[in-house]
């Protein structure tokens, strides 16, 4: 009986303490995050303007959109390099279906929709069937869908749009720009699919250890094209903000996108070598990029020196992490 | 494994239907090389989906076919990577084409590139972009960029009154047009002491960063009453940018090439200034002059095709050059 | 006193925490010059940290290293091998396409003269010297991945032994291998004794402790227990320090009821791996697969399972004929299979909770979504009946001890509650203490009625725990024998393949 309580107790104790070095390691990112902001509002106090606030986030909205897709399918320990192409390729597309008085506004968004489903659908196929890395089979679609965007606008912008159509990327709700709504819904359905559904599960299994999952009875080919179909339709969303926020549907928008979109989710704790990852770490990690940006702006840092501070702070931010991990 | 063994049958046939269609390009390409009736132009492009390139390449098209039936024009896109375009030139060296038309990646970078296509003995046209080693080329078609510039502030600095705070978008920076449009905004501000620079950032060229480095310009409290981008497309960017803050025709916003849409742009009044590069212009002369070459016949150093500053009140007399 | 020179190595008062665990509270460990000294005490007792603080993976929190009488620090493995301390790595870290000479010279090749050029002539030679000198029958010029796992493990052996370290720990070396690769690793160990050098012996067989070593040291939980001479302990006592509690029967076997016939295997073939295999499997029994290293008894199991194909051959579940192409086919009929390597089960980034109800998540859907509520009473009743020790559901299973992860195994292949359970190596490198709880499980689960399947290396548990033995020779099922007629040696003879 008294082993028995001391047994407990020890493990009350050592609960406790997980829970806490847990705890750092989710939020070690925050606390970056926070000092950043920190700093750069005692440096210029403009930062905190509700209006600026809101300038960063819905700046950072298409590359948090195009990284929900991608943290899922880091964490199954692929990469996706297609996302910027991809996101010109719908920009066209859906630019060429959103003239005024051409069709009502659900049908470039479904066609855009569409497009990214396809193109992802595509990429996993590659990937789970024909047993192509991901590396180069998100590459060559990258090449691809660049080339295709090219095509069908014959290289140049698509612009005048419905009234409707410029309300997406442009409009504001209450007061906030409407892609914020956006990100937020996207980031809600993303986070729930990953943490609620089979779906999630067997993605974090995939990259977990994909042998097990094979051997768990998971259907490893099925949810790795599903992985790489819903970040195509993540991308496709981002590409319809961004053409509506651009007025214009251009072959050459979203260049380096997918880095972005990469960088944000691994910033946010998305393990390269996958199992690891969520949705939550990838807004913070945009959120961080962004901060960045704007506030080097608003310092007026010179732009030569505003890149070798992102690129320190990025790798700093990163390894502080790691080190507080191990 | 039936799904697999459908994937690459579908794979193959791909790639199958890929190498008869590539190859029946050469083929053709042979061909016309041995006739010895048609002459081959080759043209080697920074980027194709560049939108300046995109209509000096109409330009170019509409030239070669006037031309007729005697000449052949091959475009190359180097996708603004200078090696690749080194890569392109060797094989038009080695296929022996009868006249080059270049648009440097970068001045610099292209020497080598220049000598070799020079002591193939191959008539060089360049197009658009100074060569550093100009004298090895027969020919240059183009503008100068320190003169858009130069064009551009001047027409800023007097609708300011001669004073006031302006921000500058600069292209990628090292970038030859960067250089040299930036070269002539510092020409012009030299005589005036009391226009400020305020900020300075780049926007790559392109309208999304350019509409990103605005918005935090704008948040970030400064005084300003002029942006001068070095390209229509960040200029656009700066100016939906400052239609959302809500400051359109608060602060003066110019750029240059005159693309359609900026001339677009203009109209509305959410420009103040664009500069014309006659990008159209500058492909045709640049494959007329180089048939001549091709020809034998004799050709002048320099076409100096002008940039013109476009005004809303021209607008549509501008627009009409694009039909 | 003793004098300071008896010792090659004193370690003192080594404490280690990592977040969440204090894996070693003031710990002292010291081995005589020249003997054989074994290391043991239950999974998470703290000895893999120990000898990874040995070996400079780990910096102990607090504490002093001793060798031969001088303190030093050791920041890296490559600051142990210069001091003279080799490890043999319980798990293998072959470099799959490299020559097994390559592996052995691997950041120490020898050069040509003075320019950066391998010698390859001279490094091939020298592997050759080793092999033979070891009498260890492998080409120094194959390549590692086409060794077998015995064969990778004995190359590890000769790895740490060229070293010509004065200490060499050895964590785990017999897991892998055969009762044949046993007995040639303990003559290495006499040789090396007689040339005086130590060898820490970590294993959790404790009759090779009994053959092998001179004195033991246990920890439990993180916490020294004590040294005894192997002369003057018995098996029951080392049992108690190490658990610290009696342990009455180590296979507590208990006769189930045997129905009818669940699964039945004809004439399974798979060339070049195993040939006409045929048996049955009936609800309540424990069939037990023996069989020396590369028998191919997991290829068999892994076929059954649908993780590999077979060339011909049918597989019948309660009379019906099936096609089990993938495990998904094998999980649609109740097949499980706890493979031989936990590493390749389970999803080691992953959470407690999320190991177990992998491979059952259907029965927990509600609507589009995953009912939480019901995932946690579900988990929560297997981590209670299977006695999982874990801080919480939410705990990352790469930290829990081997023994604590294989029962996380187990219980997610419950959860889809099988009729037919196959248990590849089930107690491979755990502790005595979770070996006799598993056991106690597998018995549990014959007399629920469940068929069970048990391949096993340990001719103890073969034959503690099963009705019926099949043994496998090359390929081939070599022998069949009931419980009450089977024994060490007749097993022994049929796994060498001597029919008559």
């Amino acid at each position: 009986m008294m082993e028995k309580d001391v047994l407990s107790e020890t493990q009350k104790g050592v609960k406790s303490r997980v829970k806490l070095a847990s705890n750092i390691q989710r939020y070690g990112m925050v606390l970056v995050f926070f000092l950043m902001v920190t700093i750069i509002t005692i440096l210029s106090p403009r930062f905190l303007d509700p209006r600026n606030l809101l300038n960063v986030v819905r700046q950072i909205s298409i590359i948090s959109i195009v990284g929900f897709g991608v943290t899922m399918v880091i964490i199954t320990t692929g990469i996706d390099l297609s996302s910027g192409s991809v996101i010109a390729l719908v920009s066209v597309v859906t630019a060429s279906l959103a003239h005024p008085n051409q069709y009502p506004l659900i049908i470039p968004i479904l066609v855009g929709l569409l497009v990214g489903g396809i193109t992802g659908l595509i990429n996993g196929t590659l990937i789970a069937i024909g047993k192509l890395p991901a590396f180069i089979a998100t590459l060559g679609m990258m090449i691809t869908a660049r080339g295709l965007a090219l095509i069908y606008s014959d290289g140049r912008p698509i612009t005048n749009f419905s009234e409707s159509f410029n309300f997406l990327g442009q409009g504001y709700l209450f007061g906030v720009p409407f892609p914020i709504y956006v990100l937020a819904l996207t980031a809600l359905i993303s986070h729930i699919i990953l943490k609620h559904t089979k779906f999630g599960k067997y993605v974090y299994a995939i990259g977990g250890n994909e042998q097990a999952a094979i051997i768990s009875g998971i259907d490893v080919v099925k949810y790795k094209i599903l992985v790489y179909t819903y970040a195509g339709i993540m991308t496709a969303i981002a590409g319809i903000l961004l053409t509506s926020r651009l007025s214009a549907g251009q072959p050459t928008a979203g260049v380096g996108y997918e880095l972005d979109a990469i960088a944000a989710a691994v910033i946010g704790g998305t393990s390269l070598n996958g199992g690891i990852g969520t949705i939550p770490g990838t807004i913070l990690g945009a959120l961080i990029m962004g901060t960045l940006n704007n506030g080097l702006d608003l310092l007026h840092v010179s732009a030569y020196w505003q890149q070798v501070v992102k690129g320190f702070i990025i790798v700093g931010a990163v390894l502080m992490d790691k080190q507080r991990r191990i | 494994m039936k799904m697999r063994k459908i994937l690459s049958i579908v794979l193959i046939l791909m790639f199958v239907v890929g190498l008869l269609t590539g190859c029946n390009k050469s083929d053709s390409q042979t061909q016309g090389q041995n006739q010895e009736t048609k002459k081959v132009i080759g043209v080697l492009l920074c980027d194709f989906s560049d939108q300046f390139q995109v209509y000096m390449k109409k330009g170019m098209e509409e030239a070669a076919k006037e031309l007729g039936d005697e000449f052949q024009v091959i475009f190359y896109d180097a996708k603004y990577d200078a090696n690749e375009q080194l890569r392109q030139a060797e094989n038009l060296i080695t296929q022996k084409v009868d006249a080059i038309v270049l648009m440097a990646v970068d001045r610099e970078a292209a020497k080598p590139m220049v000598q070799a296509i020079h002591d193939a003995g191959i008539p060089l046209i360049s197009v658009n972009r100074m060569l550093a080693n100009q004298e090895l080329a027969v020919s240059y078609v183009g503008s100068d960029d320190i003169q858009a510039g130069e064009i551009q502030m001047k027409a800023l600095a007097e609708a300011l009154g001669g004073k006031g705070n302006i921000v500058i978008l600069h292209g990628s920076y090292g970038h030859e047009p960067e250089i040299r449009r930036q070269q002539g905004y510092m020409n012009i501000l030299k005589d005036y002491p009391d226009i400020k620079i305020v900020a300075e950032n780049t926007g790559d060229w392109y309208r999304d960063k350019g509409m990103k480095v605005m918005e935090n310009w704008l948040r970030s409290g400064l005084q300003i009453d002029a942006v001068a981008a070095h390209n229509d497309e960040m200029a656009i960017g700066a100016a939906l940018a400052i239609e959302d803050a809500g400051l359109l025709g608060k602060i003066k916003v110019a750029g240059i090439d005159a693309t359609p849409e900026a001339i677009d742009f203009l109209k509305k009044g959410k420009l103040t200034y664009t500069v014309f590069q006659d990008a159209k212009g500058q492909g045709r002369t640049a494959i007329e002059v180089a048939a001549k070459a091709a020809k034998g016949e004799k050709v002048e150093k320099e076409y100096i095709i002008p940039f013109e500053l476009v005004t809303p009140d021209k607008a549509d007399e501008y627009l009409q050059r694009y039909q | 006193m003793i004098p300071e020179s008896e010792y090659i190595l004193e370690m003192e008062g080594i404490s280690k925490e990592f977040p969440g665990v204090k894996a070693l509270n003031c710990v002292d460990f010291r081995v005589k010059k020249g003997t054989v000294h074994a290391l043991i005490g239950e999974n998470g007792a703290g000895k893999s940290t120990l000898m990874k603080i040995l070996n400079g993976i780990y910096t102990p929190d607090s504490g002093i290293i001793k060798f031969k009488g001088k303190e030093i620090k050791l920041r890296s493995p490559y600051d142990a091998i210069k001091n003279g301390i080799s490890m043999i790595h319980q798990e293998l870290s072959p470099i799959p396409n490299m020559t097994v000479a390559e592996n052995i010279f691997l950041g120490r090749e020898p050069l040509i003269g003075r320019v950066p050029i391998v010698n390859d002539k001279e490094m091939i030679n020298k592997t050759r010297e080793l092999m033979r000198s070891l009498e260890i029958n492998i080409d120094p010029c194959a390549l590692m991945r086409d060794l077998s796992i015995a064969n990778m493990q004995m190359v590890e052996i000769a790895k740490a032994i060229s070293y010509n370290s004065e200490l060499i720990i050895m964590d785990e070396p017999t897991s892998a291998i055969s009762e044949k690769e046993v007995s040639h690793l303990f003559k290495i160990i006499k040789n090396l004794k007689e040339k005086g050098v130590s060898i820490i012996y970590i294993s959790h067989r404790l009759d090779e402790i009994f053959k092998i070593a001179d004195e033991v040291t246990v920890l439990r939980d993180g916490e020294y227990i004590g040294t005894e001479s192997i002369e003057k302990i018995t098996r029951e006592k080392l049992i108690e320090m190490m658990v610290g509690r009696e342990i009455k029967q180590m296979f507590p076997k208990e006769e189930a009821p045997i129905g009818e016939v669940i699964l039945e295997v004809r004439n399974l073939t798979k060339r070049g791996v195993f040939y006409d295999i045929n048996f049955k499997v009936r609800r309540g029994e424990i069939l037990g697969i023996a069989g020396l290293m590369g028998a191919g008894r997991t290829e068999v199991v892994e076929s059954i399972f649908g993780l590999s194909s077979y060339d011909a051959g049918e597989i019948y579940i309660k009379g019906k004929k099936v096609k089990i192409k993938s495990p998904i086919d094998a999980i649609k009929n109740k097949i499980a299979l706890i493979t031989e390597d936990r590493k390749s089960g389970l999803f080691l980034p992953l959470s407690v909770r999320d190991n177990i109800i992998m491979a059952s998540i259907d029965s927990y859907i509600k609507g589009p979504f995953i009912d939480g509520v019901k995932v946690d009473e579900f988990c929560n009743k297997q981590i209670e009946q299977l006695k999982i020790k874990t801080p919480g559901l939410m705990q990352i299973v790469k930290y829990l001890s081997g023994g604590n992860q294989q029962k996380v195994l187990i219980a997610r292949w419950l959860l889809t509650y099988p009729e037919i359970l196959i248990l590849d190596e089930p107690t491979r490198g755990i502790d005595v203490g979770a070996k006799a709880e598993i056991h106690r499980l597998i018995t549990k689960m014959a007399k629920e009625g469940k068929a069970i399947i048990m391949i096993s290396s340990e001719l103890p548990e073969i034959l503690g725990m099963s009705d019926r033995i099949l043994v496998m020779h090359e390929g081939r099922i070599t022998g069949e024998l009931y419980r009450k007629d089977a024994n060490q040696e007749n097993i022994m003879r049929y796994a060498m393949g001597i029919t008559s």
